[in-house]
């Protein structure tokens, strides 16, 4: 009953087996289209071999029977309209040729991830031309660039950003970041960098640093690119006296050139606009001070403060001008068996500071002492560093690397002070006027060479590293401080001071892994340290014929060695289990110190035995989540300032006093951590808390007398403490063209000392919520803002207590215009709360804008006239609390001023625009 | 008849009777391989992409347990790895899946994991256009045809399927062909699904686990929303749009 409308056509037929006259069951009877051998319909023999194929469609059909065994039978069949066509007894058939290869067409994805690599495709990432790389890392999706340069990848702070995987000026991400052109980036590469003992030897020990890779395009490794920024302005802020007074000036620039796997950079900087760059941070001066902390995790000691900071980023305290310039060179060869990377930077700078400082401290009695400092500074320093890199694939199992700096650094400063200070009730304690100058070198080398082995039993390897770094630093300066104690009487300080310091710091360590069982590590590890401290501190009063006396004077003058010997040993398991590595060991150390002081011929030794437990439990969670807790013990060694038992004056009113009876304190860190990066949604999620609780911490016992005099002795306590966590949250909207977030963090400080023979415990606690609000318009507009509000309590168990909040508003934008123009703006908007004693300079509106046009083929040049703090109200100002004083300090900084920059972006290559704009799903037909 | 053409081969083995066992329930195990440098390679060459790849095995695999009758399939992930390499961010794409084929109601139900966000995929079984190709290959001891076809427009699929089976199934959505599917390549995703071995006991009905987890949406709901929320990534949208339609 078939109708007119649905045609039927039918194919019949019987497969048999014509030798043996078999009927054959579930044959495969299948249906293919003749022009492009594609299945239309298939079914199975019944058990007498027959079958029939309901067809669709008339046209030109092939048949295929097919039975295990036998051979494909092929027919051509042409089907009808309606046609029922009978093929009754069929063997089988020869076959087609259908051969296609299968056309796999590249295309470039705009992310990608890759294990635990993001990569991100530069280019489908639209950012204004000739941008630097930092505004390409603002595009990124799950990345987001404060306004200091500071980079956040999927909540977790960045800590590394290499060029081809190598590093690249290393601990100065915004030399990178700012000055590297994004279109000569091909691929941005976000990843956790596992330690290099864990990359070593397979163990995940669940350390990871977020790290950023900069791949850059091929076209551009053969060649060279850069870029130059000229800018001048007129001197605008009469407050300047010598470093503006030919105006403002911010000149850059940047030249890469490559060949094959050789790299070379250069880069200049002269600047007295405060650009990043500007040098080496000045806490070590004076050429000691470092803290020697025993990092039992890594099994390594090593000097809080002995790296000296490639991070150039200029406090904001004073006016700076600076000249730095860079290069670096990388080469592999040999089929990368040799590996050489090195940078060499130089730097002079000079800071000249204007300073207003009011101090409270609080007594014993709830009283307190208020004092008023007026400081002026001058300073200059001219710093050189190298730093190289080699490394030696001996085969595919043993690697052996060894990485050097060394810098030599001078120092110029001079200063004058005077200040006052007077009681509650506003009574003048005393006066003092204060002249200081010095001269300072520095001589510092740090070196690692590691050796690696890896055995044929998988897991089972061998390293040994030795670590050694040195230092020497002298100086040379007088002080003149005059005292006037209430009016009463005078005390005059004259003295020449000298100083020496030398610091030899080496460790060798050997670890040995052994897989004991499947997914289980033990790793052994033994260790031994010296890190030997000599200190010469000379005063030389005064003459009456203005000579200075050529014996010391001996309150004031010391010569001490500290020697400290560590041996540790540990064992650690560690199993590593799908999403899971935990991580459990014991560690066992002895130290040994030994003092001895020159000028009394005494010595005397004190050995701590230390035990270190610790733990690790990592867990990764489906897709971006990872939850880590850990828990680890840590020792800090005094620094030989802290343990040289002498009366330092350089701040007469303030007097330190070394302890020689000072012991390690032990700090118990646990720390928990949370991370998740949502893909889909684009929603991050972070939260983390770290505890760490300090025994025999070392802190001070102040003496305050009558007159306002402060003598400080370091002694140890217990019960100090410090605890933060940190939490938040965002996503971006697509629709909206936002991306919208939230942070929160507080800190809890608890920190014990002695006041006047009185235990005081002070904390200082701080609480803040923020919010980042980003929306981006592709080539129109680009705004962010971001409030954030803070409250900050301190509290001291003799004292006030001091609470404030303070607010922030920080804005960004910039419009695209007509014309190749484009207009920017961005301002901080700081509100701080009035206190009692601080009720000045708390409200700052810092302002600036650009306006720009681009010039010549592809935009390759920019003039930007800008203008900084539009509204003359940098204030330089800021606030401390702690233990049991409160300080605030209002300095000179840079305000208002105007440049003009010239920024020519270069490169052999002609600067294409292919692939502006996002990349889109295309689908290939 | 004359159009036809008769072949007579020597076959190696014995002539097998007509009435040969044909297979209509059992279990396979898919071994999915991954070939990690070639997706390095998309990355282009560079040191930084040698160093990569010189830490990693050249392939990842994971394993799949899939059992069928001539009524129903379910595939779903099996024995682990020894040694994970972890993809995606902690999880391989599609390393999850459990997929489960009812061949009388016409219909698949699919539990996919895409990053974070579970989907329960419901559907009737896919209707794939598959074009026979002339290459036959031995899988874990059984003949196959190759056919080849295309997801998504664009994605091609080469399967390998054995007539020696009567039950239609294949790896996760995979079904229609003349056969059981043994072996399924997907050039694009760098990755193949290949049997490693067929056993022919009774799969037992607790085997059928019928997966309920995730947000309930079609395959094309699935596939605009993958797309939809990477859109602004470029092909790596498309990437995961195919591994979520397989």
């Amino acid at each position: 009953m078939a109708t007119s409308v649905v045609a039927q056509q039918k194919i019949k037929g019987i497969a048999i087996d014509t030798l043996k006259q078999l009927s054959m069951q579930s044959a495969t009877v299948t249906l293919l289209d003749k022009a492009d051998s594609s299945i239309i319909c298939f079914t199975r023999t019944n058990p007498e071999g027959a079958f029939t194929l309901n067809v669709k469609e008339p046209g030109t059909y092939l048949l295929l029977i097919g039975f295990k065994n036998y051979v494909d039978y092929y027919d051509n069949i042409n089907l009808a309209r309606n046609e029922e066509k009978n093929l009754g007894r069929i063997p089988m058939l020869s076959r087609d040729q259908l051969l296609k290869e299968i056309v796999v067409t590249r295309q470039r994805a705009a992310i990608k991830i890759k294990g635990d690599t993001t990569e991100y495709v530069a280019d489908s990432f639209k950012v204004r031309d000739n941008a630097s790389v930092e505004e390409l890392l603002k595009k990124l999706p799950g990345m987001q660039v404060d306004r200091n340069g500071n980079i956040t990848a999927q909540g977790e702070s960045v800590e590394k950003v290499l060029v081809d995987g190598e590093e690249f000026f290393s601990d100065d991400p915004k030399v990178v970041t700012r000055n590297l052109q994004a279109n000569a980036v091909d691929k941005v590469q976000v990843f956790d960098k596992k330690s290099d003992q864990a990359q070593f030897t397979g163990i995940d020990d669940g350390q990871k640093i977020k790290t950023i890779n900069l791949q850059l395009k091929e076209d551009r490794k053969a060649g060279y690119f850069g870029k130059f920024i000229a800018a001048a302005g007129p001197r605008v802020d009469p407050t300047s006296k010598e470093l503006a007074k030919n105006g403002y000036f911010d000149n850059q620039g940047m030249i890469n050139l490559f060949k094959g796997k050789r790299k070379i950079a250069l880069f200049e900087i002269v600047s007295n606009t405060g650009t990043v760059g500007l040098g080496w941070q000045d806490r070590d001066k004076f050429g000691s001070g470092n803290n020697t902390v025993f990092d039992e995790e890594s099994g390594i000691s090593f000097s809080s403060n002995s790296e000296e900071n490639w991070d150039g980023t200029f406090d904001g305290q004073g006016l700076p001008k600076v000249w730095t310039s860079g290069v670096h060179y990388s080469n592999k060869w040999n089929q990368d068996t040799f590996h050489v990377n090195s940078n060499f930077r130089t730097a002079k700078q000079i800071v000249e500071t204007n300073s207003n400082t009011n101090t409270q401290y609080l007594l014993s009695d709830t009283s307190f002492n208020l004092s008023k400092e007026t400081n002026n500074q001058f300073s200059s320093s001219i710093r050189h560093r190298l730093d190289g890199m080699f490394e030696w694939k001996i085969d595919s199992s043993a690697t052996f690397k060894i990485s050097a700096n060394g810098g030599i650094n001078h120092a110029e400063s001079a200063e004058q002070s005077t200040s006052s200070m007077q009681n509650q009730r506003a009574m003048l304690l005393n006066n003092s006027k204060k002249e200081q100058t010095s001269n300072s070198d520095a001589i510092s080398n740090n070196a690692t060479a590691i050796w690696r082995k890896r055995f044929q039993k998988k897991g089972r390897t061998l390293t040994v590293n030795v670590d050694e770094s040195a230092k020497n630093s002298s100086s040379a300066g007088i002080l003149k401080v005059t005292n006037t104690y209430a009016g009463m009487y005078d005390s005059v300080t004259n003295q020449s001071k000298t100083t020496a310091s030398s610091n030899l710091t080496l460790d060798a360590n050997a670890t040995y892994t052994e897989p004991v069982m499947k997914n289980t590590f033990i790793e052994f590890t033994y260790g031994a340290g010296i890190k030997n401290n000599t200190s010469e501190r000379f005063s030389y009063n005064a003459l009456a014929n203005g000579e200075y006396n050529a014996k010391c004077d001996s309150v004031y003058s010391s010569h001490y060695v500290f020697d400290v010997f560590t041996q540790k040993a540990s064992t650690t398991l560690k199993y590593n289990y799908k999403k899971m590595n935990v991580s459990i060991g014991m560690g066992a150390s002895q130290t040994n110190f030994s003092q001895k002081d020159l000028f009394t011929n005494t010595t005397r030794t004190r050995t701590f035995n230390n035990l270190f437990p610790k733990a690790s439990f990592t867990y990764t969670m489906q897709g971006h989540s990872r939850f880590v807790v850990r828990y680890s013990g840590v020792t800090v060694q005094p620094t030989i300032d802290q343990i040289q038992p002498l009366k330092q004056n350089t701040d007469p009113l303030n007097i330190v006093i070394g302890n020689a009876d000072l012991k390690q304190s032990f700090t118990n860190n646990y720390a928990l951590n949370f991370n998740d990066y949502k893909m889909l949604t684009g929603v991050w999620k972070y939260a983390g808390l770290n505890l760490n609780q300090t025994n025999d911490g070392i802190s001070t016992s102040d003496s305050i007398t009558a007159s306002g005099r402060r003598f400080s002795k370091y002694v140890n306590v217990d019960g100090n403490y410090f605890a933060n966590f940190w939490g938040g949250m965002g996503r971006k909207i697509d629709r909206l063209n936002l991306t919208l977030g939230f942070n929160v963090n507080g800190a809890i400080n608890k920190r014990n000392n002695f006041v006047n023979g009185v235990k005081n415990s002070s904390s200082n606690n701080s609480f803040g919520f923020g919010l980042d609000v980003n929306y981006d318009k592709e080539d129109k507009f680009n705004l962010s803002l971001n409030p954030s509000i803070d409250y900050n309590a301190n509290t001291s168990s003799i004292g006030n207590n001091i609470n404030y909040l303070t607010f922030q508003l920080d804005f960004n934008g910039n419009v695209t215009l007509p014309h190749h123009f484009e207009l920017g703006s961005d301002f901080n908007w700081f509100l701080r709360q009035e206190t009692d004693i601080f009720k000045i300079g708390n409200n700052i509106f810092k302002w600036n804008a650009y306006i720009s046009k681009k010039l010549l083929k592809n935009d390759q040049l920019e003039c930007r006239f800008y203008v900084n703090d539009i509204l003359n109200q940098n204030l330089g100002y800021n606030r401390v609390g702690q233990s049991n004083y409160i300080t605030e300090t209002s300095y000179n900084n840079i305000k208002r001023y105007a440049l003009i920059n010239i920024i020519w972006n270069f490169t052999t290559n002609p600067i294409t625009n292919e692939g502006g704009g996002k990349m889109h799903f295309r689908r290939r037909k | 008849m004359k159009k036809s053409l008769y072949t007579i081969t020597i076959l190696l083995l014995a002539v097998v009777s007509a009435q040969a066992q044909f297979t209509t329930q059992g279990y396979i195990e898919f071994e999915r391989k991954v070939n990690v440098h070639r997706q390095f390679d998309d990355m282009q060459q560079g040191p930084w992409i040698e160093r990569m790849k010189s830490q990693i095995p050249k392939f990842v695999s994971s394993y799949f347990d899939y059992y069928f009758t001539s009524e129903k399939t379910i595939y779903k992930p099996g024995r682990e790895t020894e040694n994970p390499i972890k993809m995606f961010g902690g999880g391989s794409p599609a390393s999850k899946n459990s997929v489960l084929t009812n061949f009388l109601t016409d219909s698949v139900i699919a539990e996919k994991q895409v990053f974070e966000q579970g989907f329960l995929v419901q559907a009737p079984i896919r209707k794939m256009k598959w074009k026979l190709d002339s290459e036959v290959r031995t899988i874990a001891g059984y003949t196959c045809r190759k056919a080849l076809g295309i997801i998504c427009d664009s994605v091609y699929v080469v399967a390998f399927y054995t007539e020696d089976i009567q039950t239609t199934g294949g790896p996760e959505m995979f079904a229609g062909l003349p056969g059981m599917i043994l072996e399924i390549a997907v050039p694009r995703l760098y990755s193949t699904w290949v049997a490693t071995k067929v056993q022919l006991q009774a799969p037992k009905e607790t085997d059928f686990v019928k997966p309920q987890k995730g947000k309930k949406v079609s395959p094309e709901e699935l596939q605009k929303t993958i797309f939809s929320s990477m859109k602004d990534w470029g092909n790596f949208a498309s990437r995961n749009v195919w591994w979520v339609t397989i």
